[in-house]
Order: C-alpha cells, then sequence, then structure tokens
C-alpha cells in the first residue's frame, strides 16, 4: 500500500504533468493543432503499446504494460508521455528527476514501429514536453539515456544535446 | 538573457507566463531541425536504464546520489597491519 506521502506526491505531480502537457498543446505550432494530443500513458495506450511489442522489427524486448506501471509506483515525479495523432499513438516515452532534482531523465524513447504523419518529428515534440515538465519541476538539464544508434544519437546533437560517452552513454542539454 | 535563477515563482502567473514563452521558443527552435529518418521503435534507452539508480547511472556525481549511496564502505585494515 501506498504512503500517504506518496500518494500525495503522486497527485501532486501527476497534475503538474497536466499543466505542462496543456500549455504544449495550447502553444503548438498551427499544423499541429487539431491533430496532435499529449497523454500519460493510459489503458488505451497499453493496448496499442501491446502491438508494438509483437512487431517483428522491434529491437528491445521489453514490455510496457509491466515496465510502465511498475516504474509509475516506484516514482512519482516522473515524466510521462505518449504522442498521439488522432487516435493513433505515434510515440511513448518515461522519464524521471535525479535524487538531487537538478536533472530530467528520459529513460526510455520510443517510437510506433509502423510510420505514422508524425514520423520523424517525434523526437523534437518529446523533448519540447520534457522541457516543459522539466522547467515546471526547477530542473535544468535533459538527460537522454542510452540512444540506440549513432544516428539517432546525431539526431538528439541536432537539438542542441551533447553526448557524453564512456560507460554512462547519455546526452545532455541545459535548459536556458 | 533571463537565467534559470531569474524564473518567477512557480505556481504563479508569472511562472505560467515565462513558461509559455519558453515553450514557444522551443517549438520555434525545433521548426526547422531534420527530421529523423528510420524513427521506428526504441530509439533511447533500455531495461537498464529504466532500473538503474542515479548513483549507478552517474557514478561521477555524488550530488545526485541518495544519502545512502554516499556512504563509503570502510574496511578496517589495522588489525591486519598489525600483524
Amino acid at each position: 500500500m501506498k504512503q500517504p506521502s506518496h500518494q500525495l506526491a503522486d497527485s501532486t505531480y501527476a497534475q503538474l504533468r497536466e499543466q505542462s502537457r496543456n500549455m504544449i498543446t495550447e502553444e503548438l505550432p498551427l499544423r499541429y493543432r487539431e491533430s496532435i494530443t499529449f497523454d500519460d500513458i493510459t489503458g488505451r495506450a497499453i493496448a496499442q503499446l501491446s502491438r508494438w511489442e509483437v512487431h517483428p522489427d522491434r529491437r528491445v524486448m521489453w514490455s510496457w504494460q509491466q515496465w510502465a506501471s511498475r516504474y509509475a509506483a516506484i516514482y512519482p515525479k516522473r515524466f510521462e508521455l505518449t504522442i498521439w495523432f488522432h487516435s493513433m499513438l505515434c510515440s511513448v516515452s518515461l522519464g524521471r528527476p535525479t535524487w538531487g532534482a537538478g536533472k530530467l531523465r528520459l529513460d526510455m524513447i520510443e517510437s510506433s514501429p509502423e510510420k505514422t504523419p508524425l514520423s520523424g518529428n517525434t523526437v523534437s515534440l518529446t523533448v519540447t514536453a520534457a522541457q516543459a515538465y522539466a522547467r515546471t519541476i526547477g530542473a535544468s538539464q535533459i538527460r537522454i539515456m542510452n540512444p540506440i544508434n549513432s544516428k539517432v544519437r546525431s539526431h538528439y546533437e541536432s537539438l542542441g544535446f551533447t553526448y557524453v560517452g564512456g560507460k554512462s552513454d547519455y546526452c545532455i542539454k541545459d535548459l536556458a | 538573457m533571463k537565467t534559470n535563477t531569474e524564473k518567477p515563482k512557480p505556481g504563479t502567473p508569472e511562472f505560467d507566463k515565462w513558461l509559455r514563452e519558453k515553450i514557444r521558443e522551443d517549438f520555434k527552435a525545433f521548426e526547422n531541425a531534420p527530421e529523423l529518418e528510420d524513427e521506428f521503435g526504441v530509439l533511447s534507452g533500455s531495461l537498464e536504464s529504466m532500473t538503474n539508480t542515479d548513483a549507478e547511472a552517474f557514478p561521477d556525481e555524488p550530488e545526485e546520489y541518495m544519502p545512502h549511496e554516499r556512504v563509503k564502505i570502510v574496511v578496517d585494515n589495522s588489525k591486519k597491519e598489525d600483524k
């Protein structure tokens, strides 16, 4: 059973996630306004994710259904995002502030295994949402953990991130 | 240029205005960003990143550790040296 302090943090940060999501929705570029929505990882997302998980081209075998709920139970301050084009799920991501709260680490970013109208652009939308949430909770740096390959890493670099090599393997971006 | 230390207090209308402005700037900055070809499937992260602690992920940054992770294990070898 969750402790009262955990429950309070859970509801407080759920509200902060919603506020920052609402704000990015309102500020979306005109071409996206009628088609894109942002949400937490809800039941309707899990239903679509179960199809992604059995896709033959999937590069990492793990279950969103299993891990999203476990992650949510451990990290009430988490960043949690799904990006939708109308009713089509295009991207999902999870992250958490570091213990010192100064950095927001994005622990998993996955895009649809099939082409969607947002293919190619979901990372920049995810980063924009993460930056808004980081600012909301007072973090001043974003860290994207374990980019899957050099092409993806270069893309993060084109969005203003710097790759930190070695064992840690993540990209960082300081927020102005 | 406004720094992070100059930002308004969260929960105030000034903060909302500041954040909205930052979001606009972010969208504008990414407007001409190149699209990621082959943006399919897992792009970053792993089971390890989902489960490791800050201490494991960022070993060189003790300020990010939880207090119990900062404690150094000290082995008492004094008796061994006496022999």
